[in-house]
């Protein structure tokens, strides 16, 4: 234990003192997010009057909320919303995620139960869409729950996994993202991935000054090693994105919601992610040109997947869309976006785990690399 | 008490045998040489000791803990001068000793004295909080030397400690590593330079293409290849020269002219150098050039392997 903090203890000092760094990870963000969103500020705007949002609707019998729902049709596709009969498509609910569409919404006959089907893969239209129906609502019959189903879940529908019944009103969103909202989260969940160049360095570093070898030839056992890098350098990358957060936050204004836990829940588990990838690319890769490159390019192109430069979903590619899936900083974003603006934390835990579960895997890889070699060279 | 026992050590890298059966005992208290041009394998074995590479075969005791079994024990008891200069740049001199002599569980306040000895030891005490980036080599080496003595390990291994630096320098590591012996730690010391080993050595051993090819004290490495001293007088007129006149100066063994080369054998330790030029100047022969053949490390390496030490 003393061992690790000793490591742990000498890795912050480095951090800290590698000017690079911090100008890297602290400055650079700061005037990435101050740029972006003063220039980017008109694109944000008027994002909320989206054009051609394909909708699927689906309603049983004939009541009150019915009728309205046909003439809230009417008057939505002269702002860009196409509702369409599904009874026309042939299109089920469930497969909702295979198409063009980003919902599908049931009617119940008494018109008590909206049950709203989103295409997740075009997260950004349902939620408007959801936006639109819950404002929808609220004006004409306060008593009707919409009940958010995912599409996934079609078959155990006892079980809502996203949050079961919601009231319409917690629906209505607060405000939708200004370009400073965007940004910060956007430029935080880039750069914490760029944060892995300090786990990169931090192993790199002892190979280039030949102290890995004085450590290894020391009584410190290697994971030892490993875990007092690891939590240094993260620790490190938390506090110089607690700058980043509360410059953007507290100087430039912008609005990051009231649950600032979860935004640090899913935050520091992206940094320990990119730290152990960092780490984990360093051991395995020895060609230090090739490892930076690895290391300096995949947040390139998860960045451009998560939306880090634009928000993905104004593209019109759905091959883009399903492959941003894959990218943790799409999953981070979405994750904080939910809470910030819709006070949904039902993807916080899904991306904590996911980003441990990715930090867990590539250790592991590692560490055996690791352990066959006694040597740091 | 042997501190250090190798037995039957191999090592490959593929096909390169790097270390090739070596077996060596050094004794407590000692400073052992290793000696051995590039490549001989001195570094490679060096590592095994202190457990950074796996021997292909053999054994290695530190104070009759084999270090695969206790490897703990061993490290705790070994310091290490790496061969290449291993401190933090953007530490300072006293973090860095203290940062290594930490992972040897050395704490508190106790940490803080035996680092300010160990700078003070290398006489760097004065530049405890300067940054090593603006250190001259010479310094370098000697904080290399701090972070591996701090605490009080009783083997020391040093691997070519004094790589290029300033004769002042290499003086004070020098009387370092004596100062070090004096004081109870057993010190291992490799080197290209013959003088170093001859110097402070107590025992040396000879390592050439991983094979360890002699062993033994420096005059008894010296006394393998010739018992004799060696004087070769360069002279105009070798056809006077009387070699009957010649072996009858004390100590004289025998006589070999070669061209305008006179070479005198001498026993060793004797000296008659004086007696021997003053044949030459009685007899009116002019002498162009006098070299003293003293068998040195050099040549008794010269002899074994047909090779120098240094190119
Ligand atoms: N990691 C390695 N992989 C492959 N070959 C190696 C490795 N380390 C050493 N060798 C080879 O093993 C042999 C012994 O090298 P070693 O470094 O032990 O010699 P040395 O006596 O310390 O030389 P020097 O005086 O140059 O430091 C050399 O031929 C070297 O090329
Ligand atoms: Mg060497």
């Amino acid at each position: 234990m003393t061992n690790i903090l000793a490591i742990l203890k000498k890795e912050m000092v480095h951090e800290l003192r590698n000017k690079k760094s911090s100008l890297m990870l602290i400055l650079f963000p700061i005037i990435m997010i101050t740029i972006l969103s003063l220039v980017l500020s008109s694109a944000f705007a008027d994002q909320s009057s989206v054009t051609n949002v394909d909708i699927l609707y689906n309603l049983n019998g004939n009541s009150t909320l019915t009728q309205e729902f046909m003439n809230m049709t009417r008057e939505a596709s002269k702002s860009g919303f196409n509702l369409i009969d599904a009874s026309v498509t042939g299109i089920n609910p469930g497969n909702i995620t295979d198409t063009g569409y980003a919902c599908y919404i049931q009617l119940s006959g008494n018109g008590s139960d909206m049950v709203l089907y989103e295409n997740t893969k075009l997260s950004m239209e349902a939620s408007i869409t959801e936006t639109m129906l819950s404002s929808f609502i609220r004006s004409y019959n306060t008593q009707t729950v919409i009940r958010k189903v995912n599409p996934a879940s079609i078959n155990k529908p006892v079980n809502f996994p996203e949050g079961g019944y919601v009231q319409a009103e917690s629906l209505q969103k607060e405000r939708a993202p200004s370009s400073l909202d965007y940004y910060t989260i956007a430029m935080l969940t880039l750069f914490i991935m760029y944060s892995a160049l300090s786990g990169l360095w931090a192993i790199n570093s002892e190979r280039t000054q030949k102290t890995g070898n004085r450590i290894l030839a020391s009584p410190l056992r290697k994971y030892e090693l490993l875990a007092g890098k690891t939590i240094g350098t993260t620790l490190v990358t938390i506090f110089q994105m607690a700058v980043v957060f509360i410059f953007a936050r507290y100087i430039l204004n912008a609005y990051m919601g009231s649950h600032m836990e979860s935004i640090a829940l899913v935050l520091i588990s992206e940094i320990i992610m990119s730290i152990s990838i960092g780490i984990s690319i360093s051991l395995m890769v020895k060609n230090i040109n090739l490892a930076s490159s690895i290391v300096n390019f995949v947040p390139v192109i998860f960045g451009f997947l998560g939306g880090a430069y634009f928000p993905l979903s104004n593209m019109d590619s759905r091959f883009l869309n399903t492959l941003s899936n894959f990218s943790p900083i799409k999953w981070s974003n979405d994750a904080i976006f939910k809470v910030v603006f819709d006070n949904d934390f039902s993807q916080v835990v899904n991306a904590v785990i996911i980003n441990l579960s990715i930090a867990a895997l590539i250790f592991a890889v590692a560490s055996l690399v690791f352990r066959r070699e006694a040597q740091l060279k | 008490m042997y501190i250090l026992r190798i037995s039957e050590l191999l090592k490959k890298f593929g096909d390169v045998v790097a270390v090739d059966n070596i077996s060596l005992d050094i004794e407590a208290g000692q400073i052992f040489g290793l000696l051995g041009p590039n490549g001989a394998g001195k570094s490679t074995a060096i590592n095994i000791i202190c457990g950074l590479i796996a021997s292909n075969k053999g054994t290695v005791t530190i104070l009759d803990n084999d270090i695969n079994k206790n490897r703990h024990f061993a490290k705790q008891n070994t310091g290490i001068v790496p061969q290449d200069i291993a401190i933090y740049e953007d530490l300072t001199a006293i973090e860095n000793v203290r940062f290594f002599a930490g992972l040897y569980g050395l704490k508190g306040t106790e940490l803080n004295s035996r680092a300010r000895e160990a700078l003070e030891f290398v006489g760097l005490l004065d530049k405890a909080n300067e940054f090593p980036k603006k250190f001259s080599g010479g310094m370098k080496r000697r904080l290399n030397i701090a972070c591996a003595i701090a605490h009080r390990p009783k083997l020391i291994i040093m691997d070519e400690p004094t790589v290029g630096i300033d004769p002042q320098s290499r003086n004070h590591i020098l009387q370092s590593v004596k100062k070090l012996n004096e004081m109870g730690s057993t010190i291992i010391y490799t080197s290209h330079y013959m003088e170093e080993v001859e110097e402070i050595c107590t025992k040396v051993a000879i390592m050439d293409h991983g094979k360890v090819i002699a062993e033994g004290t420096v005059d008894e490495l010296k006394s393998i290849i010739t018992d004799t001293g060696t004087v070769w007088v360069t002279v105009d007129h070798v056809d006077r020269v009387r070699e009957e006149k010649l072996k009858s100066i004390n100590g004289v063994q025998s006589i070999q002219i070669e061209e305008s080369i006179v070479k005198v054998n001498s026993v060793r330790d004797v000296n008659n150098l004086d007696k021997v030029i003053l044949y030459f100047t009685s007899e009116g022969i002019p002498i162009r050039n006098v070299e003293s053949k003293v068998p040195d490390l050099e040549t008794v390496f010269l002899t074994l392997t047909g090779r120098k030490l240094r190119d």
